[in-house]
């Protein structure tokens, strides 16, 4: 195990260092800039932008001095007024916000990434339990109607884009039934229609792995033996059946996460949330340099550490597969 | 009255090809203590009969058409799931072919066996593994304490079995069904579990059915046999009957197909010729027919009866129960009488 | 299993618990569309900064929120010199900052010279080009060689006079001290987190527990992609006309979302383009002010005059006479747009009126080509109309394309570009034809004009006219509004005899308000000033609502039935 996490904690370094030099030097062969605008600056005032920023030096030195708190001697041309410093990824300092000149990369994460992981979490695990409680009510009445409707719905739930799903929750439980707030992140009701607008895809595709997983687990020896042992269907189905079939769905998670992290994008978009997911993108568009590495180291971590969690909880569900095949 | 008493049991399992009649007529008489054996080819229907009785026939595709399952008087066929619940694993037993597949792979044993218990006679999980502890010793497992915490995976083929076996007597049931309990072992090990089985009927007097398609393996446990071909039983006798004297052209070519250490070098060892009969079409006759060196032609127009041999209510006493779906038994049972030889062609008349 | 959903629910619960943060609502709410990119005046000015900052910090001089006439701000009074070279601002005595610090001449003197200082980077510098010595302060040229301030003619002999001397006169000078580029910043703040976060003090002097104001409002938090949230500056000079206690100013992008919080009552203010879907349900509605203000904004279609056949003004005007403004407003838009054929929107601003554009028939457009050397038989090389993502400027590139195709035998594409592709291709000639539009930074001709002349960065035609620099430089120093005009229309002239670019339409203003509010006026530059911001009691509101003229579907009116008044507005009541 503690072989398996160090080996892990070594491929995980290196996934971020790969992913951040590749964004950087990605970020930077796009065209244009952070400071191309409709209404273009002076090229005077553009220029002290670029110094500002470091804009202005070789690539390996922006480089150097992204990665690591190296002190590189004179930090641009117009040190002490206006020139911005900072330690370097290593140091934990992302940098400041080309966009968001108000705010570091640090400031922007740390506000928003609580808003999306609350959002993501309350999402999964909304997915979680309506998609395996669906799965297994299919089970139990298997080729009924409520197996028709849960296929039924997860057939629509994988098929419909989150974003027409929220435009229907939405017309339903704020001006059909005016229930929920319609947009913004304030109270926990807030948290309810984008959740479930986000989730709502997840949860189909995971019922439909554990109606799979089950149907297949089902047909087992080991699940005949069970019945005849004279086991309860609430047995039979949940310790038995369950157990085997809900293994795909744990591998799914991973995947599942990060689709919840980047799908929230446009959840964010329509519900006004001030998450994780909107820089995600907009960095990228805006030229936000030091934001979109930013969050793509963040995002990187965040699904790597995930992923690792997940097979370690497989590992624990599955005697069978040792960890360090996982 | 018998423990259990299996009467005219049809099952049909609708196919994508069509109906197909896995078991017809199937009637069968079990009494305390005592060891049946259910012999036939793969596919012969024996499997799907022994399941049928505790209705674990899978619905669909398979579907019951008639017949009672009678145990105490108790149809079981028409038992709630709730009861069914009951009789199964705590009154009726079942063993399963193959150890490798029928134990959980992502639970520890333990659970497995306790929760037996725990099911059926409600004793707390603590309670519970002790006796599951004991009833792996009795089994002849080593370090039964360790073995609570393994996992399938972790066990041998054999150990497998014992942990199977002493999962299905935890609650001293009435009746076992080991449904083919060695085939998936190696021959050695496939006498232990035998030994093991006869060992624990003795102690606990619990009946066994013992489906298996190894008449000599039977020979070693069986009590009395029936044989299956086809979905139908189509001879059944006391064991020593049905060695020394099979009155039916099947069994005496599955006796043939197994080795022996006494048969001698002219005893041939044979197979049967041709395959099974594709059961999805109706048969007219004997099913057995196509394969059979003893055919007439009256075999290929009417379906013979599972007849007593007994002519008279004297002759019971000589015969037994012994009975033979066959027209042809008697010169069957003369060939089988001498070794070897084939049915002369004197014989062959019309 | 269940241990880790549990699990998961609680740290998700946790988690979203943890990042609400609710707050009553605001006296005020209303949708600034974006989020600002910084609250440092002198870096931006688009309109949803001009908002936020013309609520924390107050100029000069400020803008009649209706008609743009000059206002006393921070000054209360000031006079020009007859050459109109000296302009001297007397601030109203004992005004004071929001930490209490008093707000004297030297705050502007230094805030000014941080605009001119090259390290700030500030986009408007050149609104003080004119001032005495600030070029060479800018360029770091003195004697010695050195910047030298001393030079500069911006002074403050006492702490409440203000001096600015100019080079040469500048007409809308006092226009350019209205503009949210030249607000005072409390520069002691600044220095002292320059002092304490020498890495990060950009940002820092900016945030709400830090910054320092002397408009009406300070700034109370700011949550980024969430709100802004303004309260009441107890310290500002006027408090007593300010009516609102608070302002949230939302940072909702997607146009659906900030008309489904209007509609359940969780903003009373939005602006923007809205969907021509929505037009006509919203059009006969009270609160849904459309068409009726324009907004000195211009969408054209820049041409890339560098590269054949485009180098050939006949074929450039061709192009522009072949397009039916009309079809691309009514059919397309449909939202009181105004097609538009001169290259300052609307045909007029202020005292200037446009020429006459050329004649628009398809006739002249061919005969035009024809002269230029192409017709059906020998048609125009293929090109390519590049746009921006957007679904609006695809329509109107599909349209205009579809026209040239068939009207003038012209074999065009259309393409979209993503927003900073797009922005750098047109910075680098990299196109022939491109989207663009322009917003008007004060209301004035030269506003719009001025982009043409040849050292503009925001030319980017390649288009180059020695006599439209020459008039438009003519034009920056005549003070006579009568000759100013004159220039300036000479210099329109010359823009479309030579047609560097194609004008499309004029934009309005769509306005979702609260019919409550008041001290709210469409004008043509979006711009608003919260100070004058209040909500109407229901007898006043009724009074509006007869005095209006033609058939408007009623709305409800959120807020507090008796109005929000400011102090002074009803003690002057009572």
């Amino acid at each position: 195990m503690i072989g398996f996490l160090l080996r892990r904690a070594l491929w995980f370094a290196f996934t971020l260092w790969a992913v951040a030099t590749l964004a950087f030097f990605l970020m930077r062969a796009a065209p244009g800039g952070p400071f191309t605008a409709e209404r273009s600056v002076p090229p005077s005032v553009e220029l002290a932008l670029r110094a500002r920023y470091h804009l202005d030096w070789p690539m390996w030195k922006q480089y150097l001095s992204y990665i690591g708190p190296l002190e590189l001697g004179s930090r641009g041309a117009f040190t002490g007024d206006g020139t911005q410093t900072f330690g370097g990824v290593l140091a934990g300092d992302f940098g400041p916000s080309f966009k968001y000149r108000d705010f570091s990369v640090n400031d922007v994460l740390a506000q928003s990434l609580p808003v999306s992981l609350g959002l993501g979490l309350t999402a999964l695990f909304f997915a979680i339990v309506i998609g395996v409680s669906a799965g297994v009510l299919c089970a139990l009445y298997p080729r009924g109607k409520i197996d028709f409707g849960v296929r039924l719905l997860a057939t629509a739930g994988v098929a419909i884009p989150n974003f027409v799903l929220a435009s229907m929750l939405i017309l339903l439980f704020v001006f059909l039934l005016p229930l929920l707030p319609v947009a913004g992140w304030g109270t926990l009701q807030h948290s309810i229609l984008p959740a479930a607008a986000l989730g709502a895809p997840v949860a189909a595709y995971i019922a439909r792995l554990v109606r799979a997983g089950l149907f297949d687990a089902l047909a087992q020896d080991y699940v005949r033996t069970a019945i005849a042992k004279g086991m309860p269907t609430h047995i039979v189905v949940l310790r038995h059946a369950l157990r085997a079939g809900i293994l795909p769905v744990v591998s799914y998670l991973g995947p599942a996460t990060a689709a919840i992290l980047t799908g929230s994008l446009v959840i964010e978009k329509i519900f006004f949330i001030p998450g994780t997911g909107q820089h995600f993108v907009n960095s990228a568009l805006n030229r936000d340099y030091t934001l979109a590495m930013g969050v793509t180291i963040l995002y990187t971590g965040l699904v790597f550490f995930l992923n690792t969690v997940v097979d370690v909880i497989y590992t624990l569900l599955d005697p069978r597969i040792p960890l360090e095949e996982a | 009255m018998s423990l259990l008493e299996v009467k005219h049991l049809r099952v049909r399992f609708d196919t994508a090809r069509g109906p197909l009649q896995a078991v017809d007529e199937f009637s069968l008489e079990l009494e305390a203590g005592e060891t049946v054996a259910l012999v036939g080819e793969s596919g012969s229907g024996k499997s799907v009969a022994s399941q049928a009785i505790l209705g674990l026939v899978q619905s669909p595709p398979g579907v019951i058409e008639t017949g009672e399952v009678l145990f105490g008087g108790e149809n079981l066929l028409e038992a709630s799931r709730q009861r069914l619940g009951q009789v199964r694993g705590r009154e009726i037993a079942m063993v399963f072919q193959d150890p490798h597949s029928a134990l959980h792979p992502l639970l520890p044993i333990g659970v497995q066996l306790c929760e037996v218990l725990e099911v059926h006679e409600g004793l707390p999980r603590k309670e519970a593994w002790k006796r599951c502890v004991r009833a792996l010793d009795e089994v002849g497992l080593s370090d039964p304490e360790q073995r609570m915490e393994a996992y399938a995976h972790e066990l041998s083929g054999g150990m497998r079995q014992r942990v199977l076996i002493a999962m299905a007597l935890l609650c001293r049931p009435k009746i076992l069904i080991a449904d083919e309990p060695t085939t998936a072992l190696d021959a050695t090990v496939q006498v232990q579990i035998l030994d093991l089985l006869r060992r624990l009927q003795r102690d606990h007097g619990t009946a066994i059915l013992f489906v298996s398609h190894d008449l000599g393996l039977v020979g070693r446990v069986a009590d009395r046999v029936l044989v299956m071909y086809a979905g139908r039983v189509i001879e059944s006798a006391d064991a020593m009957q049905v060695f020394e004297r099979p009155m039916h052209p099947y069994t005496l070519g599955l006796l043939e197909s197994v080795p022996r250490l006494s048969r001698t070098s002219e005893m041939k060892l044979k197979s049967i010729p041709g395959s099974p009969p594709d059961m999805t079409q109706p048969i007219a006759g004997c099913a057995f027919a196509p394969r059979c060196e003893f055919v007439r032609q009256r075999c290929t127009l009417e379906r013979p009866p599972l007849a007593s041999l007994a002519k008279s209510v004297s002759q019971v006493l000589l015969v037994g129960g012994r009975r033979s779906a066959c027209f042809e038994r008697e010169r069957v049972g003369r060939a089988a009488e001498s070794p070897g030889g084939l049915p002369g062609d004197e014989e062959r008349v019309p | 299993m269940a241990p880790a959903a549990a699990l998961l629910a609680g740290i998700g619960w946790a988690m979203a618990v943890a990042s609400q943060s609710h707050r009553p609502p605001a006296d005020f709410t209303f949708n600034n569309n974006s989020e600002v990119s910084t609250l440092d005046p002198a870096s931006v000015s688009s309109v949803p900064e001009g908002r936020i900052l013309r609520g924390l910090y107050e100029g000069l001089v400020i803008r009649d929120p209706k008609t743009f006439a000059i206002l006393p701000g921070a000054a209360e009074s000031w006079e020009v010199s007859d050459d109109g070279l000296r302009y001297t601002f007397h601030l109203r005595p004992s005004q004071v900052w929001s930490n209490g610090d008093p707000l004297t001449a030297e705050d502007f003197v230094s805030s000014f010279r941080r605009v001119l200082t090259p390290t700030t980077a500030s986009p408007f510098a050149d609104f003080l080009d004119a001032v005495v010595g600030a070029e060479d302060f800018q360029a770091g040229r003195g004697p010695g060689g050195n910047a030298n301030w001393d030079s500069v003619g911006i002074r403050a002999p006492d702490a409440l006079t203000l001096e600015i001397e100019l080079g040469s006169a500048r007409p809308y000078f006092l226009q350019l001290l209205a503009t949210t580029a030249l607000l005072p910043v409390h520069m002691k703040t600044l220095r002292e987190m320059q002092a304490r976060f020498p890495g990060s003090w950009n940002a820092e002097w900016l945030k709400p527990e830090n910054l320092v104001t002397n408009g009406p409002y300070t700034l109370a938090s700011r949550r980024i992609n969430d709100r802004i949230r303004l309260e009441r500056n107890p310290r500002y000079w006027d408090v007593d006309h300010v009516a609102f206690r608070t302002i949230d100013a939302l940072a909702v992008e997607h146009w659906g979302t900030a008309l489904n919080l209007y509609l359940t009552g969780g903003c009373d203010w939005l602006d923007g383009s809205v969907p021509p879907l929505y037009v006509g349900k919203l059009r006969d509605r009270e609160d849904f002010r459309l068409g009726n203000s324009p907004y000195l904004g211009l969408y054209f279609y820049r041409i890339n005059c560098t590269q054949p056949p485009f180098d050939d003004a006949r074929v450039r005007r061709a192009l522009s006479i072949a397009i039916n403004r009309d079809v691309i407003c009514e059919k397309l838009l449909k939202a009181g747009q105004e097609p538009c054929y001169t290259f300052v929107p609307w045909g007029k601003l202020g005292p200037y009126e446009s020429p006459l554009a050329e004649e628009q028939t398809l006739a002249r457009a061919r005969r035009l080509l024809l002269d230029a050397g192409y017709s059906a038989e020998r048609p125009l090389p293929r090109f390519t109309v590049h746009y921006n993502t957007a679904e609006s400027h695809r329509d109107i590139a599909e349209y205009v394309a579809s026209v040239w195709r068939l009207a003038l035998f012209a074999d065009v594409g259309f393409a979209n570009q993503e927003w900073k592709v797009w922005l750098d291709s047109q910075n680098r000639l990299d196109y022939q034809i491109s989207r663009s539009s322009w917003i008007a930074d004060y209301p004035d001709a030269s506003s719009f004009l001025g982009i043409f002349t040849s050292d503009n960065p925001n030319n980017r035609t390649g288009w180059k006219n020695a006599s439209f620099d020459s008039l438009m430089m003519r034009s920056d120093r005549e003070l006579d509004p009568q000759r100013r005009a004159q220039l300036l229309a000479q210099a329109e002239r010359i823009l479309l005899d030579e047609m560097p670019a194609i004008p499309l339409y004029s934009y309005v203003s769509q306005n979702l308000v609260n019919p409550r509010l008041g001290g709210f006026f469409s004008n043509p530059l979006g711009e608003q000033n919260p100070k004058f911001w209040y909500f109407k009691s229901d007898d006043e509101l009724w009074q509006d609502r007869r005095k209006r003229v033609g058939a408007m579907e009623i709305v409800e009116a959120r807020g507090p039935a008796a109005g929000l008044y400011s102090k002074a507005a009803e003690s002057g009541a009572r």
